[in-house]
């Protein structure tokens, strides 16, 4: 790019855009007056020295909660709840007094000071009268021990003793203790105890409340704008409702880093500076950007809406950097794998570089960020993830937050972003991006602008998908901390839950020791499919949230469960009993109503209300609350049932899950009857309705109407008379209506979906390939597209044969989701992922499958195959990924026949041959011209015309086939190449994308070496792209055979 | 009547050079000719900006409007018009997925069309432009503004390059036409074929003077596009890997037919052949002129002048310049200008043949110069294939009088326009066999 000339001279100084990016300041708060009323964000706890005044042990170290937050003037909040003593519960023998107390608690102080300080560990013991959560045993309470302790480390030390010393104290000589919510992590018990929910505003009313600050005994020990201390019990937690629903500007500062790694090896902090910094700021809630801006490396030049700040040493940048943060003081950080890359990269580099104050970014004035590897078993399987502690502010990664919320293919940013937004987004290659910086300052600013949409894009992401506004009110609806939504398992929800039902209602909560058990429980039903495809309208029938109305119907609890040995034990009659089918016993809601009906009562009221007040709401902030609240509840009623069924959970319990489930199955059975007894032709129906297919909460009922209306209005009256013959609140609706519909096997349908008679909906696909990852994209294009016509299917197994189909449709991604030890063999991806994963962690393994190579070799950069026309392995494709879906979905329609029609007809027959550019073979051959009509060797005489003497009468034929072939890939070589210029906003800059995800790349590419042959022959978006131009290439040539076309144009000149 | 009539004879220079090149290179990308675009037509809006408004405002370069202090300033940029409703591969990828059927659109403009003005390196978001909704992405322009932080640039006034200097026209002492016509569409030519015959035996003189034109002091044809087809039904685009050969060749006949059309005409007249967009030959702006394998028995005439799609001539000393209308019809697809004929008298303001080109045209990746920049102005500016008929002359501020002319597709409007190189009279003749 030219230099551009400093024309005239430089007067003045870039003109000054710094905005003020402080807080602003704080209003005058004088603590006997005023409340401090803040919304709570991140919750952790400290062991420090008491604060005088305060309850609890007044000697020694005891635990600190600290607050964070912020309040509705945006100033930041930090604040020390004092006097909270953890504690455990544990049975007692009857025999145990008040008068044992005392001694217990020497005796128990004895042991534990052995290994510790002077102090008493164990503060107070009381009996406490209650109810274990598990199993019935009558309405006698008994006795308890409320054990509290200093610290809360304490609580497994006195749980280790009274397991391990059975002579501990003479009356529990023997005794086998119980223990209860010993495994309740301090913060979580913090807020059930003090009523506080996730993101809840907290009060603190005047004259509780005390300010620290730079003269106060205790000092400030946080950036926080306002730091106090208060006693646990005055705080005042309002619930999320009318004006305390509100959410705080919170600041969300998105980052984002470029690093100049070198040629083909992914950046190490300890090699590879950090040359770029992008940092975004927004309010939430707010519509405009607060602050954007760019740190760099060596000079960049002015970019319009973003401010520049630009450093010759890095080490001047980082730090200016951090200063920038702290200064900023922002609540939440987001960005686009910002745990596992960037703020570890920072961190490490800041550190290689010895930069002192650099790590010191989280609001602890004196607690520097430091990286700790953790590992995670969630539902998706075992995860290794980096942990760093910025204390008060909550890291909320977008790339954790959308692999949580969404099944995708690839979850690089890209691929997030087009599936998600519908956006494409330019992707510049790190070996660039080098080249990028050490240029001038105009290509660092086309760097530092890439930088900066990297930067901006998770936030437009976590806009779009509302997932923070959701996850506060997921974190309000089940009273966990924000942070815990991101970084722990779905069970803490739901022990939350639990603890905060069980508090009021006097149960305590077995802490439940993990033991691997082989019992199994039958899960949801499946009525056996009669598969086919159906021309008649399909009506759907749904039992709206099944499993919750169940237990809440039925008193499914721990709570009610009567083990059967106990089943005569309490004088219960037979119609106190409910036997659930699976065997079960429970008591019936007359006797005791369960703890979980009584949540799952909550939730399903709470998520009622939402709705209604949703439909009122005309405010487009609340309703984005509203609903983010009412899917909350939804998400939580149904991860009541899970909790009970999960085996390695906090307190399984099969009995519930398994009559749950069992209840669910004899549902769908009887309402499989009941439809079939009342439609049918004796009670004055038409035809006899017929049960197709039922799968755990719906059943597909084929009314055998011929149109829409009547099948949806039988489909309504179904619902209504068979919702009658359940309990309340049972109920089951009426939902769509598919037509038609292709039932291919169990959870294998499609249809198109119908709510309204007018128009369809959409295409619904259940478990059909289009909807799995582990296949390559063209299995789901195919599977998709066919679904409408044969013809395509032909036309593509006929593309594949040919070689003629985008190559990024045969990468076939895998993700790694166990160590390497655990696959004990190798599989070619898995081999080839773990290189990969190197390179390039945040991907999922790409490969293509090649002709007669061995599977790990076959492995190659997808872009190599194309520029060297590496043949790809066409059966592979067509027998291992295309022929079983394409059976499956194609059997119901077109019968027994179908394999030879599909995979044996005609247009398999002509298949391409690619000459491989590289290779052993490829030396030796040598290019000869043929005859682009009959393809026989041109004789030398012949070799610069186009065809042989025989097809010279066919050579306007040939020639307008020829044409008609460039045309076509001129027409996407434009269309292409201007949509990459379009995409990267900008007309004037060249194009250096290389997305992997963006599905134009290949067919740039692509079509870019196509038309090279073509011109000698066209190109697609990059892959895509490339094509085009090599084949355009070729169809040149060809045409060019013709002889120029332009021929002798001189000599027309002057004709007269 | 004397056995022998003399047709008039005028001199001839083909000037569309520039529209020809000897090697294609499909390596380069688009924003070159973007650059090449800006640096050339930069020369001519700082004339433009010092007619409009002399030495009163600064001229700044865009990246440099965050950095200066000035208030109100002039930039000089190309205008980009970002359109949600512009058809996109991206999204027909997207939608190739779904089984939605999408709406299928042909004029692409809406209210929520957004402007940007970009330099080589800067873009910035355009506010109070006044008369977006008749501009297009390619147009060079230089605005007057101020900068409003953001990225936003509030615009005041603007211009553009404007009418080039025009050569002199000769002055002719004779009657001297010229005849142009478009869309043949020989491949349906059972609607028209009687039309067609009436056509070419006027122009062979069998059928004496009509409207008072003496057809012998007809000089020249000019096939403006689309001989062979006005529409293609299967010629659907779609974006994923494949591009096959498509075997079928259904419009060889229509090129036969073709040949023996010119076969006759070329006998009696010079016919330039310029191609269409339908017609067999590249697909890319500028169109390369008719393979000659295609045309074997009129190829043998030299009055059959094969020529390129734009194609510029100059005939007895007077300019003309055209195209077959594909950047008239593109334009009229992205604005919301109704006539064609004010598109082509736009294109002479805009001092650009087909600005859309290439974000929306398809056109060749040029690198070293931008041939559809007018370096000066023709006498005569014409677009082939349009519904209807419609001339116009316009004059610039320089004293230019320009004749514009809209020729109408023949197959449908059995219309050929008659142009008196005299004058710059231009009248429709229609050949309706009813």
């Amino acid at each position: 790019m030219a230099k551009r000339k400093d024309d005239g001279i430089h007067i003045s100084p870039k003109k000054l855009k710094t905005r003020d990016i402080h807080r602003t300041p704080v209003t005058r708060l004088d603590s006997t007056v005023d409340s401090l009323i803040f919304q709570q964000l991140e919750l952790e706890h400290y062991v420090g020295k008491t604060y005088p005044g305060m309850p609890g042990a007044q000697l020694g170290l005891v635990p600190i909660m600290r607050m964070f937050g912020i309040t509705e003037n945006e100033n930041s909040v930090c604040c020390h709840v004092h006097g909270f003593t953890p504690y455990l519960y544990v049975s007692l023998p009857d025999s145990f007094g008040e008068e044992d107390l005392s001694p217990f608690r020497e005796k128990l102080n004895n042991v534990l000071r052995r290994d510790k300080d002077n102090f008493d560990s164990v503060l107070q013991i009381q009996i406490v009268q209650g109810k274990s959560l598990c199993d019935y045993n009558g309405d006698e309470t008994s006795k308890f021990a409320k054990i509290s302790v200093i610290q809360h480390g304490h609580v497994s030390a006195v749980k280790r003793i009274l397991k391990s010393d059975r002579n501990l104290y003479h009356k529990t000589k023997d005794f086998i203790f119980e223990f209860f919510e010993s495994n309740v992590d301090i913060e979580t018990r913090f807020l059930v105890d003090t009523r506080i929910m996730g993101c809840a505003w907290i009060e603190l009313p005047p004259g509780t409340w005390f300010m620290r600050g730079d003269q106060t005994t205790f000092r400030a020990v946080s950036r926080c704008q306002i730091e106090v201390d208060v006693s646990f019990s005055d705080l005042i937690a309002h619930k999320p409702e009318e004006q305390w629903a509100k959410v705080a500007p919170f600041r969300i500062l998105s980052v984002d880093i470029e690093c100049a790694g070198r040629k083909g090896i992914f950046p190490e902090p300890n090699i590879d500076p950090v040359i770029q910094i992008a940092n975004i700021v927004k309010l939430h809630g707010a519509e405009e950007i607060f602050e954007r801006n760019v740190f760099t490396l060596n000079t960049c030049a002015a970019i319009g809406h973003a401010e520049i700040h630009s450093y010759q040493k890095e080490s001047d940048m980082l730090d200016a950097w951090a200063e920038f943060v702290r200064q900023l003081d922002p609540d939440i950080l987001t960005g686009y794998n910002i745990n596992n890359f960037d703020f570890p990269y920072l961190l490490d580099r800041a550190k290689h570089l010895g930069l002192k104050r650099f790590a010191y970014l989280g609001r602890i004035t004196e607690s520097p960020s430091i990286i700790k590897e953790v590992t995670l078993q969630t539902k998706f399987g075992k995860r290794k993830f980096k942990n760093i502690n910025f204390e008060g502010r909550v890291q909320y990664d977008m790339h954790v937050v959308i692999k949580r919320d969404f099944k995708l293919r690839s979850y690089t940013l890209n691929n997030v972003s087009n599936e998600i937004m519908g956006e494409q987004k330019e992707d510049v290659h790190y070996s660039i991006i080098t080249d990028l910086q050490n240029g001038d300052d105009q290509t660092r600013r086309r760097l530092a602008i890439y930088c900066l949409k990297d930067a901006e894009l998770p936030l437009k992401l976590l806009d779009h998908v509302k997932s923070l506004t959701n996850d506060i009110e997921m974190a309000r609806v089940t009273g966990v901390p924000l942070t815990s939504l991101l970084n722990k398992g779905e069970q803490v929800k739901v022990v939350a839950q639990l603890l905060r039902h069980a508090r009021s209602a006097g149960y305590f909560i077995p802490a439940h020791e993990y033991a691997p058990s082989t019992d199994q429980y039958e899960g949801a039903t499946v009525l056996e499919p009669k598969t086919g495809y159906y021309k008649d309208p399909i009506a759907t029938l749904d039992f709206s949230s099944l499993y919750p109305s169940i237990m809440i119907a039925h008193n499914l609890c721990y709570t009610t469960l009567i083990r059967p040995n106990k089943v005569n034990s309490f004088n219960l009659t037979k119609d106190q009993i409910t036997t659930t089918p699976s065997g079960n016993h429970f008591v019936k809601a007359s006797v005791r109503k369960g703890l979980l009906p009584q949540i799952l009562e909550q939730l399903l009221a709470a998520r009622k209300k939402a709705k209604t007040l949703l439909k009122d709401e005309k405010d487009p902030v609340y309703q984005a609350v509203l609903n983010g609240r009412q899917l909350a509840l939804k998400i939580s009623a149904n991860s009541v049932y899970g909790f009970t069924g999960a085996q390695v959970g906090k307190l399984p319990c099969l009995e519930i899950s398994g009559s749950v489930t069992a209840y669910g199955r004899e549902m769908i059975e009887l309402t499989r009857s009941l439809v079939e007894q009342e439609y049918c032709i004796e009670k004055g129906h038409s035809s006899n309705a017929e049960v197709i297919y039922g799968d755990t909460d719906s059943v597909m009922v084929n009314f055998k109407a011929k149109d829409l209306e009547t099948s949806m209005k039988l489909g309504k009256e179904a619902a209504e008379v068979i919702s009658k013959k359940f309990i309340s609140p049972i109920k089951l609706e009426f939902e769509k209506v598919y037509w038609p519909y292709l039932l291919i096997n169990k959870k294998r349908y499609a249809g198109l979906y119908y709510t309204k008679t007018d128009k369809y909906d959409k295409m619904d696909c259940k478990g059909i390939e289009t909807v799995r990852r582990d296949n390559c994209t063209l299995v789901v294009d195919v599977i998709n597209t066919c679904l409408r016509t044969v013809s395509y299917v032909k036309q593509t197994i006929s593309d594949l044969l040919q070689n003629n189909v985008d190559i990024s449709q045969l990468v076939i991604t895998k993700e790694l989701t166990k160590n390497d030890e655990d696959y004990s063999a190798k599989q070619a991806h898995v081999e080839l992922a773990k290189r990969l994963a190197k390179r390039d962690p945040a991907s999922r393994g790409s490969n293509i499958f090649l002709e007669n190579n061995d599977p790990i070799k076959s492995i190659i950069k997808t872009f190599y195959v194309l520029e060297n026309n590496v043949p790809i392995d066409c059966s592979y494709y067509l027998e291992n990924q295309l022929s079983k879906p394409l059976l499956r979905i194609l059997g119901p329609v077109l019968g027994d026949n179908v394999e030879s029609i599909i995979l044996r007809g005609e247009h398999t027959r002509h298949r391409t041959k690619v000459t491989s550019k590289v290779g052993a073979l490829a030396a030796f051959t040598q290019k000869k011209e043929t005859c682009l009509g009959c393809r026989t060797v041109l004789k030398a005489e012949e070799e610069k015309e186009a065809v042989c003497q025989y097809c010279k009468p066919k050579e306007i034929d040939l020639y307008i086939q020829q044409v008609n072939h460039h045309k076509q890939l001129e027409c996407r070589f434009s269309a292409l190449f201007t949509e990459c210029q379009r995409c990267q906003q900008s007309l004037h800059e060249e194009i250096l994308c290389t997305s992997r995800d963006c599905p134009i790349f290949y067919i740039r590419k692509k079509v870019q070496m196509e038309l090279e042959t073509s011109k000698t022959k066209l190109c697609p978006i990059f892959y895509i792209r490339k094509k085009v131009q090599m084949e355009l290439e070729t169809s040149k040539t060809k045409l060019n055979r013709f002889g120029d076309s332009a021929l002798m144009d001189e000599d027309f000149e002057d004709c007269d | 009547m004397p056995d022998t009539v003399v047709r008039t004879l005028a001199t001839y220079k083909n000037l569309s050079s520039r529209f020809s090149r000897k090697t294609d290179d499909y390596n380069n990308q688009y924003y070159k000719i973007y650059n090449v675009r800006l640096s050339q037509m930069n020369v001519y809006l700082l004339e433009a900006i010092k007619r409009k408004w002399g030495d009163r405002f600064p001229v700044c370069k865009l990246y440099k409007l965050a950095e200066e202090n000035e208030d109100i300033c002039v930039v000089i940029g190309t205008l980009f018009k970002d359109q949600k409703l512009k058809p996109s591969v991206l999204k027909q990828l997207a939608e190739s997925a779904q089984l939605m059927p999408q709406p299928i659109l042909n004029h692409f403009t809406d209210d929520s069309d957004v402007f940007y003005i970009e330099d080589e390196l800067q873009r910035f978001q355009l506010e109070g432009l006044a008369n977006g909704k008749q501009l297009v992405t390619g147009i060079t322009c230089a605005l007057l503004g101020r900068d409003k932080g953001n990225g936003k640039f509030s615009v005041i006034d603007y211009t553009y390059a404007d009418y080039r200097p025009q050569i002199e026209r000769p002055i002719l002492q004779n009657d001297m036409y010229v005849v142009l016509v478009s869309g043949l569409d020989l491949f349906h030519l059972e609607k028209s074929s009687l039309s067609v015959r009436l056509f070419s035996n006027w122009l062979s003189g069998y059928l004496g003077d009509i409207n008072g034109i003496n057809t012998e002091d007809i000089v020249r044809l000019i096939i403006a596009g689309n001989s062979v087809k006005t529409s293609s039904e299967n010629e659907e685009v779609n974006f994923t890997m494949n591009v096959n050969i498509n075997l079928s060749n259904d419009s060889i006949e229509a090129v036969r037919t073709l040949d023996s059309f010119l076969f006759e005409l070329c006998q009696v007249i010079n016919v330039d052949l310029m191609p269409g967009c339908k017609d067999p030959s590249n697909f890319v702006l500028p169109q390369k002129c008719f393979h000659h394998c295609l045309l074997p028995k009129s190829i043998l005439y030299k009055t059959l002048n094969r020529v390129t799609n734009p194609y510029e001539c100059e005939i007895n000393g007077v300019r003309m310049l055209g195209t077959s209308g594909e950047p008239i019809s593109d334009i009229l697809k992205y604005s919301d200008i109704t006539e064609p004929i004010e598109v082509l008298e736009n294109c002479l303001k805009w001092n650009h043949l087909a600005p859309t080109a290439p974000d929306t045209l398809s056109c060749y990746p040029y690198y070293d110069s931008d041939p559809f920049i007018l370096d000066d102005c023709p006498h005569i500016l014409f677009c082939g294939n349009q519904e209807k008929f419609h001339t116009k002359i316009v004059q610039g501020a320089g004293g230019q009088n320009v004749r514009l002319i809209c020729v109408p597709e023949f197959s449908t409007s059995f219309t050929a326009c008659i142009l008196n190189l005299k004058n710059l009279d231009c009248v429709p003749i229609v050949f309706n066999a009813d």
